[in-house]
């Protein structure tokens, strides 16, 4: 089995775009101003990381007018949803590796790995 | 990247994940909403017979639902952010049909359409990933279950009271909940 590390996605393994793409793995699709007040990032921040998504085939972008307002809608891919569950699992499992390390050289004490982050929500 | 580093960024996901799914969390209004109706019927099927419920639930169901329908994309424009509609609509029509065909059966299943409306709360709370949902559906299976074993009367007196009575408790439990900081 290859090391976790080998497992991460350049493309994803990225804080905003990790983001991004846990918002969209809850939602259907949200629009641009909700990504960039829930990850509080600029306008071009945001564009720029959705490009690249989009380019990966993680993410669909879609345009259109609420009356004369135009909005953008952001929907995860299945490759996008695929990506982000991968990237976790890989991230989950370096973490277990190195408290797995810590656990073996600390004197044992009521048996605790440190579990900074909890297990994910299902 | 460091173990803190990684430990910082599945937090901040997980954060993330829980602030997004509670944005999410639209049961407050067809809880409210049902729960009003359930009392109207338990005040007509008192006043009126239990046979007046039939008529006024034929028009009230589906006429929440559109409501309800209408309100969710209303909300999803409003937010910036929703879910998929077809698993709600799908379970909607599926307890519509079945609270039609069972409630045209007479006994052992006059406690049926509501066994079915409580089913239908608990696939509602399985997509919300509501506990209280949860709870409230199986409460209240439990006691459509009991009122029917029990042949306690007036049915529909006694269970639309009792529904209305829980939906809206409920409802504004899980809104208090999800208004919080």
């Amino acid at each position: 089995m290859s090391h976790p590390t080998a497992r991460l996605d350049n493309t994803v393994h990225q804080r905003v775009r990790l983001g991004i793409l846990t918002v969209l793995s809850e939602a259907d699709r949200a629009d641009f101003t909700y990504l960039r007040d829930a990850l509080e990032l600029s306008d071009g921040n945001l564009s720029r990381n959705l490009q690249v998504l989009e380019e990966a085939g993680y993410v669909a972008i879609e345009k259109t007018f609420e009356g004369k307002r135009p909005r953008t809608w952001v929907s995860a891919t299945k490759s996008g949803e695929q990506a982000l569950a991968a990237e976790v699992a890989a991230l989950r499992e370096l973490l277990g590796g190195v408290e797995g390390k810590r656990d073996a050289k600390a004197p044992r004490r009521g048996g605790g790995a440190l579990r900074a982050s909890g297990e994910a929500p299902a | 990247m460091h173990a803190s580093e990684t430990a910082q960024t599945l937090g901040e996901l997980d954060r993330l994940r829980l602030q997004t799914r509670r944005r999410l969390e639209g049961l407050s209004f067809p809880l409210v909403l049902f729960g009003g109706i359930s009392l109207v019927a338990a005040a007509l099927s008192a006043a009126l017979g239990e046979e007046a419920q039939g008529l006024f639930w034929t028009l009230a169901g589906p006429a929440g639902g559109i409501a309800v329908s209408l309100y969710y994309r209303r909300r999803g424009l409003d937010l910036g952010l929703s879910r998929a509609a077809w698993p709600y609509i799908c379970t909607a029509i599926a307890l519509l049909l079945a609270c039609f065909v069972l409630g045209v059966l007479e006994q052992p299943w006059s406690v049926g359409p509501w066994l079915a409306v409580a089913a239908g709360y608990l696939v509602f709370g399985g997509l919300e990933r509501s506990a209280a949902v949860i709870g409230m559906a199986l409460t209240l299976a439990a006691l459509a279950v009991a009122v029917g074993a029990l042949e306690v009367t007036p049915v529909a007196v006694i269970l639309n009271a009792a529904y209305g009575v829980a939906f809206l408790a409920t409802g504004l439990g899980v809104r208090t909940r999800r208004d919080e900081p």
